[in-house]
Parts: structure tokens; C-alpha cells; sequence
């Protein structure tokens, strides 16, 4: 056994090797491809092309690409906030609510999990059913019986934006309060009794203890909502498909578009690849001014 | 270590085997099993077959389909095919969803070599691929081709550069009028008329004078704006495929579309919430709640509303010409799919023509796909002497109204002229854009995009 052991811990990379291929072929190379492919002026329609930085020129001098990154930041800033403090509020109310024995406390957790569950698409349909002026839309069905006007939740430009943040915030939710009510559960309850004996109040415990404690998870749960925003396409897609006029288009709808409307595979890797740069970057940030200096400390 | 290493490579190996299709060969032999069931979702006739043939369709052309009716058509008429050709087995593929996504794969897949034998294309893209079709002259007779409606011909069938044929149109559709007899009864021709009835209609107690698809993807451009636009003789692309829309005459033909909108919105007839209208079921709901009785939809929603609406009130309900700018002008864009052949193997060639002639092409194929699925046919003869087209009044307005047919431009810049235009005309129909600054928007977008 021991002599297996030392085999194994002098010699892993035989044993890691098929993870590395299997990471190699899958992960590495398709996304490396993707940044050659940035900097070509390949397209679906021509096999060959050249290398160049047009792609790269074209994003940032395109009046349209920088549209949709403004429209990007506001979906994805929006929802990162709602997303943290909602997920948080619901997390702190469970987590009470656990503490005290509350009658379906735990069956409102498994239904805010639900939301994250469905498929994007699917929740993008179900939405468009809901916010539709179709005689058919639930929400607009009910203003009326309420002597309220209709909206046009999907085809005004600003309504249409409010609504596609909020059915993905609705749907982000779930992730962030797991997430959090996780990281809760690992706080000592000892530190709340002693605080309670010093004559902390609610918010003091919450900014002087479970914030502090929870950083790291804080942290992690930051970047993961900012990625998963960041590349949302189905439900997007599904609900608006961009629009009107370009209102709701994010990034990630301008590469699908590039790449499958316009067959122009060089912007569209050069957008995919900037996508991927405003994630690392925004993780570096979180890093620096979250878990600071004293990244090692707490859990 | 080597006893490791063996092992290393033999799970590798295995793996490789498993995840490549490697196993037992099959056998080379025409035996057909006692217990064969002809048809499957994934294999179409003998499975011991030596010559495989593939080709790739949409859901809904497929067998795999769930809508009942279609399925039994293609089920029998694939069996039969297979059951007197027991040395042919067929390998189904499903093309994806989206048209776009689906024409982008196409041609990768084309490009590479690894499109299937025989390959379901929008119509309107079929010159995309001229380069990699193969020439099937052979299987039709001049008195075949003289049968196809003439536009079939001209737009996508036969390659203007060799003259040969290259593929073969299936089945066609039209985006026109539908209205409701009692309510109009004589269909407006021209904006004016179209306006005019539609107030009418809202002083009659109809909420809406007239709806169309607004929502963001073809349809606006296909069922909207294009149709009125080539009425009006306007070009998209010039004969080098340079986009010319947004230029001289062109422009003020398109600046004409939109202002024709801005009114039809600023008037109240038809809402700003067509922007929210962008499927089959948004336009038959309006129409079973009888909030309007005149809309612009697909000729396929024949079977759509006679679901929804039922037999006796469909019996009120008429398809006309998409309403031009002047009462004596027609134009109707057609719009459908054509079969490509890309296996350069003549004796396959040859077999899954054959195949697809019996289901989908040939004149018993084409008309028993097209009654069964509710498409419009493309061959005079199916037309003339089928019973079920014959006397169809829905048919026969369809095949009437594509009398006058134009194709949208087979142009590698389609895509991009087309979304920008929709974006521009939403804007119109919101009213952040003039017409001219929308026109002037979007064709400066489609020249930038194209440099």
C-alpha cells in the first residue's frame, strides 16, 4: 500500500494525464483557438483568411459593439446588487426561520431553488407569457382587471430592459441565497450570543460579524453571479431576442449574432474574447477589494 | 510502470473505440431480418444494407416529428420506399432551430466535406452553395423542370454560372393578408385602402384596424417591409451583391415602406405593440378574440387558425395579396425550401434523388407532403390535377397571389441588410427614428458591418 502510494505521489503526471488531454482537447484548445480566431478576418462564408487585428479595430470603432456594452454593464450591474442583496435578505430570513423552527421555512427555500432549476430558455418563454400585450399576458391581463392601463413590458425599449433584468434577477436569486445561507451556516453561533451580551444590535451583528466572516463567500458567489450574467444568452434570447430595436442586446447576443447572422467568425471571437477579459478582470477587482490583503484569513 | 503504461493505453484505446463508433463491422449484405422494423426514428430501411445514404431535414420535415399526421405520411411513404430498395438504409439528421445557426453550420459543414448526402436549404440561400452541389439534370426531364414554377427555376434550381440543376424546390409559402370576410369584405389593395378599412374596422368595435409581426427576427423584413419595398421596385443589393438599398431611388422606396408604417402607427390603426407580435400563436390569439380582422401572416397559418378557430369560422376567413403602395400593383415574396444533393457517389446520387422525389418532390410526393403538412406546392400539374388542391379555395389563393413572386436577393450580405432593417424599422414604429434617419442608419450599420 505504502510502496503504491509513493508511486503515485512521485509520479501523478501518468495518472493526470487523461485529465489533462480531456482538458487539453475541450477546454484549453477551443479557447485558444477562439483568441487565434480573434485576431483573423475569418468568416463562416470563406475558408480561408489572414491574420489581422480588423476585428479587434472594428469592436472598438463600432458605434453599435459599444452600445451593447453599455447596455451589458447596466444588465449585468443591476443584477450583480439585486442579486447579493436580495439573495442575501432571503438567506438572513431562512436561516431565521430555520433557527426558530418556522412552519415552511424549508419548503421556501426549495422553491426559490426551483427558479434556478428551469432552463434558461424555458424561463424566457414562460416570462414572455407572463409580461406579453398579447391577450394572453397574465401581467397585462391583471392591470386591466385592476383599472390600470396596459404596459408594454417587451416592446417598449426602457420597460423591455427593466423587464429582462428583473426575470433574470428573479431567476439569479436562488444561486446567491444557496451560496450565502451556506456560508451562514459556518459563522459560530457563539460569536451572536456574545454580541447579543455586549448590546449589539441587528445591523451591528450583521456588519461587524456575518459580513467580515462571510467574505470569502461573498467573494466567490460575486464572481460566479458576474460570469453567469455576463454570458447569459438563452433566456435573453428567448424573452426579447435583443429587442426592440437593439434595447436588450448584450454582448453575448452581439457575438451569436456576429458569428451566426453575419458569419463573421473574427469579430465574433474578438467579442467573445473581450467577454472573457471583463470577467478576469472584474474577479481581480473582487480579490483586491473584497478579501484584501488577508485573503488567507476566516474559513 | 510498462504494467501500468499497458493499461493506461488499453483504457485509452477502449475509450476512443467506444466514443469513435469503433465495434463489429457490419455485414456487407441485402438479408433483410425476419423481425425488421422499416422505419426508425434513426434508420430508414434495412439495417444489414450495404449502401448508406444520409440526409439532413428540420424536425418538422422529419418522421421524428410529433405532429401525428405528418408523421404517418412520411412513416408509409418511407417504408414503401425502403421495402423496394432492401440494399439502401437511410441515416436521418435533424437540422437545428434556428435558420441562422442552421445556414451557418450548412455551409461550415459543406465546406469541410461533412454535410450529409442530401440536404433540406431555405430556397433563398441556395446559390450559397452552388459550388459544392452536385448536377442531378440527369433525373429530371425538361418536361419535369417546364412543371416547377418558373421562379423556382430562375432563383435557386438551376446555377446561372453551368446552367445545370442544381437543386430542387419542395414546397413554397407567402406572407399576405388574411381577413375576415364578414368584417371586409373585399380585401384592401393599396396603404390607403389598408388604412382606411382598418379605421372602419376600429369604429366597427375591433380593437386593432390591422396586425402584423413586429418582434425582432425575418419575419419583419420577409412579412413587413420587403414585400412592399420590391412592390415598389426597390433592390437591396446591386448585381456585384453590394448593398444599394439605402441609395438614390432605393432609399426613397424604402423612406416610403417606413412612412407608410409611421402612419399606420401615428393613426392609431395598427399599435406600437406589434413589437411584442413575433410567433404563429400571438397573431391566431388576436384573432380568436376577434380584436382584429385583418393581419399580415404566413399562408402556413392556414392550419394554425383551423385549429384555433374551428371549421365554421375559418369559412369566414380569406388570404389576399400583401396590400402595395397602388391598387394595381402585386408582389408577393415566396418563401420555402429546396432539396441539395452534395454526395459525389452517382449510384448514391441517383438513390437518394429517387428517395426524395418519392416523398417530398416527385408529383405524388409533393402533393401528398404538401396536403398533409398544409404547404403550398411549386409544380403546376400538383396544382391542376390533385383533387386536394384543386378544390381548396386556401391553395388556390396561395398559388394565386404567387402569380407575381420575387425572392428575397441570395446574397451573402442578406443577414446583415435584413437585421439591420428591422432594427431601423422598430425604431420607426417606436418613434425614436424619422424614416429617412432609420433607413440612413441602418444602411450606414450594413456598410460598416460588410467593410
Amino acid at each position: 500500500m505504502k510502496k503504491r502510494q509513493t508511486s503515485l505521489y512521485r509520479r501523478p503526471l501518468k495518472w493526470l494525464m487523461p485529465m489533462f488531454i480531456m482538458l487539453g482537447l475541450f477546454y484549453t484548445y477551443p479557447l485558444f483557438d477562439v483568441i487565434r480566431l480573434s485576431f483573423t478576418n475569418a468568416s463562416i462564408l470563406e475558408p480561408s483568411y489572414t491574420y489581422t487585428l480588423r476585428s479587434y479595430s472594428k469592436m472598438f470603432n463600432d458605434p453599435e459593439i459599444l452600445d451593447t456594452l453599455a447596455t451589458t454593464f447596466i444588465f449585468v450591474s443591476t443584477n450583480i446588487v439585486m442579486q447579493i442583496i436580495t439573495g442575501m435578505m432571503i438567506a438572513l430570513l431562512i436561516k431565521s426561520g430555520m433557527k426558530r423552527g418556522l412552519f415552511l421555512t424549508e419548503v421556501c427555500r426549495t422553491m426559490v431553488l426551483i427558479a434556478w432549476m428551469i432552463p434558461g430558455v424555458l424561463v424566457g418563454i414562460i416570462w414572455k407569457l407572463i409580461l406579453s400585450t398579447s391577450n394572453y399576458g397574465i401581467a397585462n391581463y391583471l392591470l386591466e382587471l385592476a383599472g390600470l392601463s396596459r404596459i408594454g413590458f417587451l416592446s417598449e425599449p426602457y420597460m423591455a430592459l427593466v423587464s429582462t433584468i428583473m426575470v433574470n434577477i428573479w431567476r439569479g436569486i436562488a444561486f446567491s441565497m444557496i451560496m450565502l445561507y451556506a456560508g451562514l451556516q459556518k459563522i459560530p453561533e457563539h460569536l451572536y450570543e456574545a454580541a447579543v451580551v455586549d448590546g449589539a444590535n441587528a445591523f451591528q451583528q450583521f456588519f461587524r460579524i456575518t459580513l467580515p466572516l462571510m467574505r470569502h463567500i461573498v467573494f466567490i458567489t460575486l464572481v460566479l453571479i458576474t460570469i453567469y450574467t455576463f454570458n447569459q444568452f438563452d433566456m435573453i434570447m428567448s424573452l426579447t431576442g435583443g429587442g426592440p430595436g437593439r434595447s436588450t442586446e448584450v454582448l453575448t447576443l452581439t457575438a451569436y449574432k456576429q458569428m451566426f447572422k453575419f458569419f463573421d467568425m473574427g469579430t465574433s471571437s474578438a467579442i467573445s474574447v473581450l467577454l472573457l477579459v471583463l470577467n478576469l478582470s472584474i474577479a481581480v477587482i473582487y480579490n483586491r477589494f473584497i478579501l484584501g490583503k488577508n485573503s488567507g484569513d476566516n474559513q | 510502470m510498462k504494467k501500468q503504461l499497458i493499461v493506461l493505453l488499453l483504457v485509452l484505446l477502449t475509450v476512443s473505440a467506444m466514443a469513435f463508433g469503433g465495434g463489429v463491422a457490419e455485414p456487407k449484405t441485402t438479408e433483410v431480418p425476419a423481425d425488421i422494423v422499416w422505419v426508425t426514428p434513426d434508420r430508414i430501411g434495412n439495417p444489414n444494407a450495404p449502401i448508406t445514404l444520409t440526409y439532413a431535414v428540420d424536425l418538422t420535415y422529419s418522421h421524428q416529428t410529433e405532429t401525428a399526421s405528418r408523421k404517418e405520411y412520411l412513416t408509409k411513404r418511407m417504408e414503401e420506399w425502403a421495402k423496394a430498395h432492401t440494399d439502401v438504409k437511410l441515416i436521418p439528421q435533424i437540422l437545428a432551430n434556428n435558420p441562422s445557426e442552421r445556414l451557418a453550420k450548412q455551409l461550415e459543414q459543406a465546406a469541410t466535406g461533412t454535410i450529409a448526402d442530401a440536404v433540406q436549404i431555405d430556397g433563398q440561400f441556395v446559390p450559397l452553395f452552388y459550388r459544392w452541389l452536385q448536377p442531378i439534370d440527369k433525373f429530371y426531364s425538361k418536361e419535369d423542370l417546364a412543371d416547377w414554377f418558373d421562379w423556382c427555376l430562375t432563383e435557386a434550381m438551376i446555377d446561372p454560372e453551368d446552367g445545370k440543376l442544381k437543386a430542387v424546390w419542395l414546397l413554397t409559402n407567402t406572407v399576405g393578408l388574411w381577413y375576415d370576410k364578414t368584417a371586409v369584405p373585399t380585401p384592401p389593395q393599396s396603404w390607403d385602402e389598408f388604412i382606411e378599412v382598418g379605421k372602419e374596422l376600429q369604429q366597427n368595435g375591433y380593437q386593432y384596424g390591422f396586425l402584423a409581426w413586429g418582434g425582432k427576427n425575418e419575419q419583419i423584413s420577409y412579412g413587413s417591409v420587403f414585400p412592399m419595398f420590391f412592390g415598389l421596385g426597390g433592390n437591396l443589393v446591386d448585381e456585384n451583391d453590394y448593398p444599394v438599398y439605402g441609395q438614390g431611388e432605393n432609399r426613397d422606396k424604402l423612406i416610403e415602406v417606413f412612412k407608410f408604417w409611421e402612419r399606420a402607427v401615428r393613426e392609431g390603426v395598427t399599435p406600437r405593440r406589434i413589437l411584442d407580435i413575433n410567433s404563429n400563436g400571438d397573431l391566431v390569439a388576436e384573432a380568436k378574440a376577434k380584436s382584429t380582422a385583418m393581419f399580415l401572416g404566413g399562408s402556413w397559418l392556414m392550419s394554425v387558425l383551423k385549429d384555433n378557430l374551428g371549421d365554421d369560422e375559418m369559412e369566414k376567413w380569406d388570404f389576399a395579396n400583401t396590400p402595395q403602395y397602388s391598387a394595381d400593383v402585386k408582389m408577393q415574396i415566396p418563401g420555402g425550401y429546396v432539396m441539395g444533393y452534395f454526395t459525389k457517389d452517382p449510384k448514391k446520387l441517383e438513390l437518394i434523388v429517387d428517395f426524395m422525389d418519392y416523398v417530398y418532390a416527385g408529383k405524388d410526393g409533393m402533393a401528398g407532403w404538401c396536403s398533409t403538412a398544409g404547404y403550398t406546392p411549386v409544380r403546376n400539374s400538383v396544382f391542376a390535377e390533385y383533387d386536394v388542391f384543386k378544390n381548396d379555395r386556401f391553395q388556390q389563393a396561395f398559388g394565386a397571389t404567387l402569380e407575381i413572386a420575387r425572392l428575397r436577393p441570395n446574397s451573402s450580405n442578406y443577414n446583415i441588410i435584413s437585421e439591420h432593417v428591422q432594427e431601423g424599422w422598430q425604431n420607426v414604429i417606436l418613434g425614436t427614428q424619422t424614416p429617412e434617419d432609420a433607413v440612413d442608419t441602418a444602411y450606414q450599420k450594413t456598410l460598416n458591418q460588410i467593410r
